[in-house]
Formats: C-alpha cells, sequence, structure tokens
C-alpha cells in the first residue's frame, strides 16, 4: 500500500509542471481572438493582414451558435511587415491572437509579387499555426474574401475549408496545405500549385441582402519568386492526375462511336519514376479505374475499348500539358521531381542541382493504363 | 597448510565489509527506467536528416548499448561498487555525479524552452524547468521502486500515442523526401561523438546494484526498444518533412502536431503531457542516480536527506545561468561529451571488478 501511495503521488507531481503555469500568465478564453482564417494583402510597400476572428452570435436562450448567423468578425491590420501589422492591433483591440485553430491562409492578389518564403516568414514559423491549414490564392484582396457573408454553415472559414476540400478530392483542383507549401519551398527549385478562390456575389431576393458565396477559379502557379501563372482546365487535371491527390474526377468523353459518355475515374494510382539511367526524365506511371455513369445506351465491349483507349490519350495530353506549363515552361517543380532524383540518382542530382531545374531540362514520358469497369457501369 | 588457509580465508571474510546494495527493482523495471530516460534526447533532438539521420540515430543506439556492456559484465562479475571503497571508485562516484547534475540542468534547461514553445508562449522557460527540478527531486526522495513502477504506464502511453503520430501521418510520407545517406564514416563518427553523452551510462552504475536479474539484458532491452523509438522517428520526419526538418526546432512534435486518424487529431495537449512526464521520470532519475552516487562518498547516511535538497538548488542554478546566457547551453552539453569519457570509465570499473575478483579468491 505504501508502494502505491509513493507511485501516485508520483503521478500527481507532473501535472503541477502543468498546472502551475497558471501562476505566471493568466490567458482566459474570452481574452484571446481566436482565429479561423488569415488574409494576406500587399499595396503600396505595406501589409495588410486580414483575421477572421470567432465571434458567437447566439440566438438567444440555449444556443451559443446561430447557424444562420456568420458567428465571427474580421480585423484589419496594416505594416511594413506582418510584425508590424501584429503589432498595430495590440493599439486597437484588447484581445492576443490565438493562431491554433486558424483553418485558411489567404493571399491576396497584390501578393503576387512577392517571394513566397518572404511572405511566409513569420507564418511559417509560428508554432502556434499549424501545418494543415489550407492555403488559397484570392483572385482580388484577400480581404474581400474574407469580409464576405457567407451564407452557408456555421462559420464562413469552415464553409471555405470544406468547399476546397470537396473540390480536391473530385479532382478538381489540387489542395496544398502551409506544410505542402513548407515543404515544397524547402526543396530546391521547388514550387507548388495554390487553388485560386474568389467572392461570387448572388441575386438576393428583392429587399435582402446581397449575399456572396466562394467559387474556385483554377489554381496559381509559383516558384519561391512568386506567381507565376494562372492554370486551369486541362493543365489543372493533369496536375492532379500526377500528384495523386484526387479520389475520384468526372469526365466527359465525346467522340464518333462513343459519345457523348460520362464517365468518373476512381482508383487513381500514380508514380513517377526517375530514368534509371540518371538522366533527368522520368516516367509517369498513371493506372485509373472507371465507371460509366451518363449514357443513352448500355456500351458494349468494343465501344467500352475504345473509349479506354481514348481516355488513356486523353490523360496521356493532359499530364504532358501540365508537365510542360510547369515544369518546362515556368521552371517550377511542383511534383518533387528534383527530390526524386536526388534519392535515386545522387551523382546526377550533384551535378544538375545548382541548375534545377532551368538547366536539367527534365523530360517525361507516359505510361497510362485506364480500365472501364464494367460491373459498375 | 590447508587449515592455515582456511583460516585465513575465514579471517578475510570476517573483516568488516560495507554494506551490499539491496535490489530494490528488477531487470523489467531497469530496462523500462533506462528506455524512459533515453526519449526525451532522443526525439526532442533528432539527429540529422533524411537517412543520414536514420542510420545516425541507429548507430548512436548501438554505441550506447556496447558502452553499458562492460559494466553490465562487471556486475555479472559480482562486482559490487555499493560496497567498495577506494581512488578509483571515489573518482568514478563524483564526477560521475557532476556529471548526472549536468545532465539534468542541461535537460530541465531545455525542456523549458521546449514547453514555453510549444504551449505557453511567452512564459518563463526558467519556471518550467525549476518545477521540474524541485519535483524531481521529490519524487527522487521517494525512492527507485517507485519511479520504475510509474515509469512502465509511462511508457506504455507513450508507445500508444507514438503509434498514433505513425498512424495519423502515414498518408504524408513520400519516400522520395528521404534525402539518401551520404558518406557512411561520417555518419559512424557523428554517432559515435552523440554516444559519448551517455548519462544513462552513470545511472546504471548507481542502479545497476539496486536491480535484480540480468542488467545486460535491460541494457539491450532498454537501448534496443528507444533505437526503434529513434529510428522510426526519424524516418517518419525525414520522409513527412523532408528538407523542412532542418529548419524546425521541433519536427517529431510538429508531427504529432500533424496527425489525423479519425477522430483522433489535435492532441498537441496529450503529446505535451505525455512529454511533460516522460522528462519528468528522466530528471528523477537523474537526480536519483546523482544523489545515490555522490552520497555514497560520505560515510554518514543522516546527511543524504539533504543531499537532494542540494543537487535540485544547485541544477536550478546551473540551468538559470545557462538560460541566461551566462553559461552557454552548448557548454552544458559540452561538458557533458567531452570531459567525461564513460568508454574509459567502464573498462577502469571493468579491470577494477576483475581485479577484486581475484583478490577474494583465497591462495
Amino acid at each position: 500500500m505504501k508502494k502505491l501511495g509513493r507511485i501516485k503521488k508520483l503521478w500527481l507531481l507532473a501535472p503541477f509542471i502543468l498546472l502551475l503555469s497558471s501562476c505566471i500568465r493568466v490567458s482566459a478564453l474570452q481574452d484571446l481572438a481566436v482565429v479561423q482564417g488569415v488574409g494576406v494583402d500587399y499595396q503600396d510597400g505595406a501589409y495588410k493582414l486580414t483575421l477572421q476572428v470567432f465571434s458567437a452570435e447566439g440566438s438567444g436562450g440555449q444556443t451559443i451558435l446561430d447557424p444562420s448567423q456568420q458567428n465571427a468578425k474580421t480585423i484589419t491590420c496594416r505594416g511594413r511587415s506582418i510584425t508590424d501589422a501584429l503589432k498595430e492591433t495590440s493599439l486597437s483591440q484588447g484581445r492576443s491572437f490565438f493562431l491554433g485553430h486558424d483553418r485558411l491562409l489567404v493571399l491576396g492578389e497584390g501578393t503576387r509579387e512577392l517571394p513566397l518564403p518572404e511572405l511566409l516568414a513569420l507564418l511559417s514559423g509560428s508554432l502556434e499555426l499549424r501545418g494543415d491549414v489550407v492555403v488559397l490564392a484570392a483572385l482580388g484582396t484577400a480581404e474581400e474574401l474574407l469580409q464576405a457573408e457567407i451564407n452557408q454553415g456555421v462559420l464562413p472559414a469552415l464553409t471555405i475549408e470544406q468547399t476546397v476540400e470537396n473540390a480536391a478530392r473530385s479532382g478538381q483542383i489540387p489542395e496544398i496545405r502551409l506544410l505542402d507549401l513548407n515543404r515544397a519551398l524547402a526543396s530546391e527549385g521547388g514550387g507548388a500549385v495554390i487553388p485560386a478562390i474568389q467572392a461570387v456575389e448572388e441575386e438576393g431576393e428583392e429587399g435582402s441582402r446581397q449575399l456572396k458565396t466562394v467559387a474556385l477559379a483554377g489554381a496559381a502557379l509559383y516558384t519561391k519568386d512568386g506567381f507565376c501563372t494562372l492554370l486551369e482546365g486541362e493543365t489543372l487535371m493533369g496536375l492532379t492526375l500526377m500528384s495523386g491527390g484526387a479520389e475520384r474526377m468526372p469526365l466527359t468523353l465525346s467522340e464518333e462511336g462513343i459519345g457523348p459518355m460520362g464517365v468518373e475515374l476512381y482508383q487513381i494510382r500514380s508514380r513517377l519514376e526517375p530514368d534509371p539511367n540518371g538522366r533527368a526524365a522520368f516516367t509517369l506511371c498513371l493506372s485509373v479505374s472507371a465507371m460509366v455513369t451518363e449514357r443513352a445506351e448500355n456500351p458494349d465491349a468494343e465501344t467500352l475499348e475504345k473509349a479506354e483507349a481514348l481516355l488513356e490519350k486523353q490523360l496521356a495530353a493532359c499530364c504532358q500539358k501540365a508537365f510542360s506549363q510547369t515544369v518546362a515552361e515556368n521552371r517550377s517543380d511542383v511534383l518533387g521531381l528534383g527530390e526524386r532524383l536526388r534519392r535515386s540518382a545522387p551523382e546526377t542530382w550533384a551535378r544538375l542541382r545548382e541548375s534545377w531545374p532551368e538547366g536539367a531540362e527534365p523530360t517525361l514520358e507516359t505510361d497510362i493504363s485506364v480500365q472501364i469497369n464494367r460491373l459498375r457501369s | 597448510m590447508s587449515s592455515m588457509s582456511s583460516a585465513a580465508s575465514s579471517q578475510t571474510s570476517q573483516r568488516p565489509r560495507a554494506a551490499a546494495a539491496v535490489p530494490m527493482i528488477g531487470g523489467g523495471q531497469l530496462a523500462v527506467l533506462l528506455c524512459v530516460c533515453r526519449l526525451p534526447p532522443l526525439l526532442l533532438s533528432l539527429s540529422g536528416s533524411g537517412e543520414t539521420g536514420v542510420w545516425t540515430v541507429f548507430f548512436a543506439e548501438l554505441f550506447r548499448m556496447l558502452f553499458c556492456l562492460p559494466l553490465c559484465l562487471a556486475f555479472r562479475m559480482g562486482w559490487d561498487p555499493a560496497g567498495q571503497r577506494g581512488a578509483v571508485i571515489g573518482v568514478a562516484r563524483l564526477t560521475g555525479g557532476i556529471y548526472l547534475l549536468v545532465s539534468a540542468a542541461s535537460l530541465a534547461a531545455g525542456a523549458g524552452v521546449f514547453i514555453s514553445s510549444t504551449l505557453y508562449p511567452g512564459s518563463s522557460a526558467f519556471f518550467f524547468g525549476a518545477a521540474i527540478l524541485l519535483l524531481a527531486a521529490y519524487g527522487a526522495h521517494m525512492g527507485l521502486e517507485a519511479a520504475a513502477r510509474a515509469a512502465l504506464p509511462v511508457l506504455v502511453l507513450f508507445g500508444v500515442l507514438f503509434l498514433l503520430t505513425a498512424a495519423g501521418v502515414r498518408e504524408e510520407i513520400r519516400l522520395f523526401h528521404l534525402a539518401p545517406a551520404s558518406d557512411f564514416g561520417s555518419i559512424l563518427s557523428d554517432a559515435f561523438r552523440r554516444a559519448l553523452w551517455l548519462p544513462e551510462g552513470m545511472v546504471l552504475l548507481a542502479a545497476g546494484p539496486r536491480s535484480g536479474g540480468r542488467k545486460s539484458g535491460a541494457v539491450l532491452w532498454a537501448f534496443g526498444l528507444s533505437a526503434v523509438f529513434g529510428v522510426l522517428a526519424s524516418f517518419l520526419c525525414g520522409s513527412v518533412l523532408g528538407e523542412l526538418q532542418g529548419q524546425k526546432a521541433y519536427p517529431f512534435f510538429e508531427l504529432e502536431a500533424l496527425m489525423q486518424l479519425s477522430i483522433f487529431q489535435r492532441m498537441d495537449a496529450w503529446f505535451l503531457a505525455l512529454w511533460v512526464l516522460v522528462i519528468f521520470v528522466r530528471s528523477l532519475f537523474l537526480l536519483w542516480a546523482a544523489a545515490e552516487l555522490l552520497g555514497s562518498l560520505g560515510r554518514q547516511p543522516k546527511r543524504r536527506r539533504f543531499l537532494l535538497p542540494c543537487l535540485a538548488a544547485a541544477a536550478i542554478l546551473l540551468m538559470a545561468l545557462s538560460l541566461g546566457g551566462d553559461i552557454p547551453g552548448s557548454l552544458l552539453k559540452g561538458v557533458a561529451e567531452s570531459v567525461f569519457w564513460l568508454p574509459v570509465l567502464a573498462m577502469l570499473l571493468l579491470a577494477a571488478a576483475i581485479f577484486s575478483r581475484k583478490g577474494r579468491r583465497p591462495r
């Protein structure tokens, strides 16, 4: 019994280390501004930070949150750096910002001229800010997006986050989080593709307020030096396929003898393999299952074979287009080709590292296999 | 002749000897304590990145195991340092005790910085470090057995959360992020240098006589298990974070913040509480061993009860000087790494054990 008492005492001692911390500094929840979304704009040589902060708007009675309300408010601040901007807020509001629950990081159009490492320096270094924060590029200002009165969901930032996740799962855009962005920027010649988003006005009923929603509009291609171009359509589809982030992808085939035929791709497996001979050449091995989702008549075996061949051709074209527009033309290694080469051929990498990817001129071959599953057609 | 030799041996056996240490814990408990002791430096300051880091951790733990085995062999041959007197063992106890004190101060300083960075930004690292040392000193006062029994659930919980972290970041693993290993010669030399910082060796010197069972088995289990943890952690950090690992102060904690497995996500508070427990157990063990080694230098057991508070105070002072910049943190670590050569010490102890064993044989 005496031994048990001692063991219990030992277990009780350790939490004191955490609990006694309140003697030094008290941070009550009501003194914290819980940030849900961070927007960064850059204008006239100064940063403008927009912080969407959780602010419960109860409907009275028992409910703390009213889903029909925004439950958020925005705070804007300006400064020559992000640190200065945050410092300015302490003069105008009495709560300290807590970034641990942040969901979004929105980069305004004005930040395109800035190198990404400089832009993200403070935010990436914060231990509060998590690596799974969704990063977006606003078409317009980040402030406009975060101030949009989005009427879906409990929190506007949550709605935007869910919109992006849903689009990523359906293969429309590649989702990127802060960790992915930092990881890409840490590698040689690294680049990133950030989903582009904009606020869209909806026409309300006569007499009601104008409500907004958000719509994804392609993706912004970045290198470490800054913004390159906007990607959309087939390029974006190819990029999504190659990065392996899509769970499913709907497509329409229309060709004589086949279409129109709606198909949905699933079980998308992609692998980028470096050339075994140590050259800067890569092979994309893409294996896809598909099912027919929309067609006037049930397709026969011959039609399905033609559809498979057409799909393989289309997917190969998309991937090649994505590769040429990102790596070849804009020198943005969004696919981690340099790291793959470093792993498979360290000597080749040591030679090409300094000029990667401009000097290396990597090439891509495709090996694509599509199988339309009759049982699911 | 035979009666004279038996009379001589009986006189030798009747010569008063210092009291031998009474076993307080089993071999398994010793293994658990040593393993938990290894976790904070192993995972909070991962060595290298990519495959280099993985191999460095592996070889460092292997070297540590090899450095401790001569001590285990000495114990197996019947050597009992608790009952020994002499200049060699005295120097070993004194240097070992100071070494452990410096290690405890270094750990508390590092833990204070870690907790104040991750949990309470802007708070005082000194406060956390001092709280850990004071509470660890009180915990050490409760004895080795209580510490050993309390350490087992800590290790089990750590193992569960470790596996949860690994499962939670499995989708982020990209093997191509793992930079290939470079020169194995530099990996081995780096691992050897890191392995020299081994307070666990001194802890083994203090705790070995207090534990029953096979010490060599305990050492193999402890360092083997910590090697598994270290290699896995290094692999996960390298394959998930890639080049980013070198920019993060606590890469493994970064993974713990990222992990997502069904409903298990955003469990930072759980992980931090667990790290506090692990750091607490290590501090406790270091202070206990320091008190045991330094306390056995004196001949008056009554005065030993003041030893733990004095050691805690000394460690707090060292920690304060380190955090305040008066003594650079690297100096503390440098002293622990370079001044005390465990392999040499272990060989001397083994030689002493063999010599004392030969001295006990009847002529």
